[in-house]
Parts: C-alpha cells; sequence; structure tokens
C-alpha cells in the first residue's frame, strides 16, 4: 500500500472512530427519532462515510469536515424523503402518553426533593453523577456566575449552543433527582 | 444562529439545594421544548458545510435523546455491523470504478492500436520515414502520435504558429504547398463561415469551419506536412468504438467525441481531421463528397 493510501485509511478510520455514532444520532433526530425510519438513519448513517470513503482525498484537506459529514447526512436524508414522497416530514410527535406520565410525575418532583430528610445527601448523590464536563458546566454557571456569553467563549461555542447545554444539564439532574424517588 | 439567552445571568443560588430547588421548580413541558430543539436543529441544519455550527447541532441532539429518552450510546457491536458494511460497499464500487476503468482502457488501447498503426504506416511512407521511430502514446483520453526527424533540429519552442483568419476557401489555401481535398457536400443548412491557417516550421494548417443556424458546426482540419518535417498528431475521444469506413483502398477512423462525430485519415503528406454535430452517415457522405478523400 502506497504511503499516501495509508494515510487515507488512517484518516477515514479517525474520522469513522469520531464521527459515525454523531451522524447517526444526527439521522436520528432529523426523522424524530420515527421507528419506522430507523432504516434510513443507519443506510444514510452508512451512505455519508460511503461518499467520505470515496471522497477521502479531497476531505483531507477541507476546511469543516464536520460540516461536510452533516450536510451529506442531510441531503441523504432529505433525498430519501423525498424518495418516499413524504412531505410533512416534521410532523410526527413524540408518544403523548408518555410525555404525559413523566410531566406528571415531574410536577410532584420539587415536593418530593423538599420533603427529602437528608438533603444534603441526596444533592451529593446527584452532583456526583454528572459527568466532568457537566461538573465543570455546573460549577461556571451555578456557582461562578458566568454569563452565557462567557460560557460560549470559554467553551468555544455559539451562545445557542452553551444554552441548549444548559438545558440539558437541568434536565439530567431532574431525571437524576426522579430515578432516586422512583428508585426509592 | 447566535440567540440570545432569556436567561442572561443564571439564578443567584448558594448552595447546591437551593440550585436543584431552583432548577426543579422549572416547569416545562418536555414536549414544547423537544419542540423548541427541533426548531433549532433544523434551522442549524439549513447551513452550508462550510458554516455548520456543528456544535450547537450536536447538542440539541443529546438534548432531544435526553427528553426523549433515547441518551447513551450506540451499541458497539452495530457500529461494527453498520462499518462492515460501509466496507462492504465501498470495495462493490471499487470494483465498478476498476472494471470500467478497465474497459475504458481496452476500448482506447484497441482504437489507439488502429490509429497507431494506420497512422504510423501512412506518414511514415508518406515522408519516408523508419516505422520504428515513430512513437505512438495514448492516456486517458487521447490519442497521440509523433514522428521525430532527426534531420529536424528545432526543438518544440521554437515551431510557434503564424495565425491568420481567412474569409474564404481560396484565400487560405493561396501559397499552401499541398493542396488538401475539399468537401463537395455538407449537411443541409450548414455553409462556410470562415476560415484559420497556422503556418508553423515543420507544418501549416488549414481549418474550415461551417455552421447552420442552430449553431451547430462542422470543422475540417487539414494538417499539411512537407518533407524536411516530423509529423504529430493527437486526438482526443470518448469510450465508444472506432468505426472503420473503406473507400478507395483507404481507410477512414470515425469515432466520437463530446457527442460530435469526428473522422480521421491521411492522405497525400495531408492528415485529415473532420469533426462536426453530424451523424455517421452524414460524415460518411462527407468524406465520400471528398472524392473518398484519394
Amino acid at each position: 500500500m502506497r504511503r499516501e493510501d495509508k494515510n487515507d485509511e488512517a484518516f477515514y478510520e479517525n474520522l469513522c472512530n469520531q464521527y459515525f455514532e454523531r451522524i447517526y444520532f444526527y439521522c436520528r433526530r432529523l426523522v424524530r427519532g420515527q421507528e419506522q425510519f430507523m432504516d434510513f438513519v443507519e443506510d444514510c448513517t452508512q451512505n455519508t462515510f460511503l461518499e467520505a470513503r470515496k471522497q477521502i482525498s479531497h476531505l483531507r484537506n477541507h476546511p469543516n469536515i464536520e460540516g461536510w459529514l452533516y450536510t451529506t447526512a442531510r441531503n441523504l436524508i432529505n433525498q430519501s424523503y423525498r424518495s418516499m414522497y413524504i412531505k410533512k416530514r416534521h410532523e410526527v410527535m413524540m408518544d403523548n402518553n408518555t410525555s404525559g406520565t413523566l410531566m406528571e410525575f415531574e410536577h410532584y418532583l420539587e415536593e418530593l426533593f423538599n420533603s427529602s430528610v437528608d438533603l444534603d445527601r441526596l444533592c451529593a448523590d446527584i452532583l456526583s453523577e454528572l459527568n466532568a464536563n457537566e461538573s465543570d458546566l455546573y460549577r461556571d454557571y451555578y456557582k461562578d456566575n458566568m454569563s452565557i456569553p462567557a460560557l460560549a467563549k470559554k467553551y468555544d461555542v455559539s451562545a445557542t449552543a452553551i444554552t441548549t447545554r444548559i438545558y440539558r444539564l437541568k434536565k439530567k439532574i431532574k431525571n437524576l433527582v426522579r430515578d432516586c424517588f422512583i428508585e426509592d | 444562529m447566535d440567540k440570545k439567552s432569556t436567561e442572561p445571568f443564571p439564578p443567584p443560588a448558594s448552595n447546591d439545594k437551593e440550585i436543584i430547588r431552583e432548577i426543579l421548580a422549572e416547569k416545562e413541558r418536555d414536549a414544547d421544548v423537544a419542540d423548541k430543539m427541533y426548531g433549532i436543529l433544523y434551522e442549524a441544519s439549513l447551513a452550508d458545510e462550510a458554516t455548520m455550527d456543528t456544535d450547537l447541532i450536536d447538542e440539541c441532539v443529546k438534548a432531544i435523546d435526553l427528553i426523549e429518552g433515547h441518551e447513551g450510546r450506540l451499541d458497539q457491536e452495530r457500529i461494527k455491523a453498520m462499518r462492515q458494511k460501509v466496507d462492504q460497499k465501498y470495495k462493490d464500487w471499487l470494483k465498478v470504478q476498476r472494471k470500467r476503468k478497465l474497459k475504458k482502457l481496452l476500448v482506447q488501447s484497441a482504437a489507439g492500436l488502429i490509429l497507431v498503426f494506420f497512422m504510423s504506416s501512412a506518414v511514415a511512407s508518406a515522408l519516408g520515414y523508419n516505422l520504428i521511430q515513430i512513437v505512438a502514446d495514448w492516456g486517458k483520453d487521447t490519442f497521440h502520435l509523433s514522428a521525430p526527424n532527426q534531420s529536424n533540429g528545432q526543438d518544440g519552442n521554437n515551431n510557434v504558429a503564424d495565425r491568420k483568419i481567412y474569409g474564404s476557401i481560396d484565400d487560405v489555401l493561396q501559397d499552401v504547398a499541398v493542396k488538401p481535398l475539399l468537401p463537395q457536400w455538407v449537411p443541409d443548412g450548414f455553409a462556410f463561415t470562415y476560415a484559420e491557417k497556422f503556418i508553423r516550421l515543420d507544418n501549416t494548417n488549414v481549418v474550415l469551419y461551417y455552421e447552420n443556424n442552430a449553431n451547430k458546426t462542422i470543422v475540417f482540419d487539414f494538417e499539411i506536412y512537407t518533407d524536411q518535417t516530423s509529423a504529430d498528431a493527437s486526438f482526443e475521444k470518448d469510450d465508444n468504438m472506432v468505426e472503420v469506413y473503406e473507400k478507395n483502398n483507404l481507410r477512414y477512423y470515425l469515432f466520437q467525441n463530446i457527442d460530435r462525430m469526428q473522422a480521421v485519415w491521411i492522405s497525400a503528406k495531408v492528415i485529415y481531421n473532420v469533426s462536426g454535430d453530424v451523424s455517421a452517415e452524414e460524415m460518411k457522405k462527407i468524406i465520400d463528397s471528398m472524392d473518398g478523400g484519394s
């Protein structure tokens, strides 16, 4: 194998390790997680990386390889949709029964939390479940009172991305509290 | 995409209990948040590959996954299976590519061999060259032939063409040592428009342009050699086979290049190259009208 080919192979391998899962999840979200489109998701993820492999030499010098992968995946999903003549592609809502049940339970979470005997222990347990990145964000945002623009700068992402990340952190904490009481 | 947060500053809380209490107090319907996230996700997805905010997309994907209970990693076995399918698809693609390349190469080689034999024999015999001295090579889409003349010491850079444009065929052929055979027939609607002459150190190139109302063209390219010069000719062609048309003991090679029909032959120190937006049958009629090229 030529040195150039070896480099291409290594680059492609790295690309797969870094992005395969992310592209799969992205495709899954583009079809709103609908079970009947999971074949699309798999096919489009595979075809995104097939295209990447075909064009690997060109991609090695691409200024935004992530952007290329995401737009390729998006285009493939759109193509699949078009081929099925699906017009209202974003209109399927999540299962209302499931969300309704969770919603009802979450309504009482605050009460349950406040009624806990050992709040300090409960807080420690919950916070210990956060991963390193989440702990950092929790500290920066809630403890150190960093603003959104400052956080966006620190984490090198857009303000919208950091707001979404904070939302995710809050949601995870809610889920952890819920899990504690479900277990109890 | 840089939307301002509705919460520019975090809630003032001094300890974890208060913070978590504050978080739990925020009541949002998951479906509403998910819809909002989908909105952001789809908007971010509209960007082009250069400006796409992939971090934001990842955040939205993770947030929605969290809301819908799809968090967690993808099973490694599943990833492996999918990647194996990609590998297989890639191998299949490579096979198809190789087959295509091979097919193209075979067709080109066949066409090249026919042409090299024909051209070398004709040029060599016409100009008195030894066949072995004639060098031919062809690339992906071209056929190239050259016959270096030992007595001609000029290098390629000195072989600069003197180009002139003419309004009539008589004018362009004036002072040309060997007069090429001219078409007596062209398809209906085509008419002579202008001619060009390129005078080089080792040959004279006369080109006649014919055009019809639909801007379709026929080009007659005559490369005229003298005794003391070397012959050189290259032609581009596509994957289609070369058709050999015989008339008056001469062979004419018909092939296509970018949807244009082309005919090439050599006769009396002239390499004829006729190309145009015509059919093979019309090309043969043109050749016939040129007295069979003989």
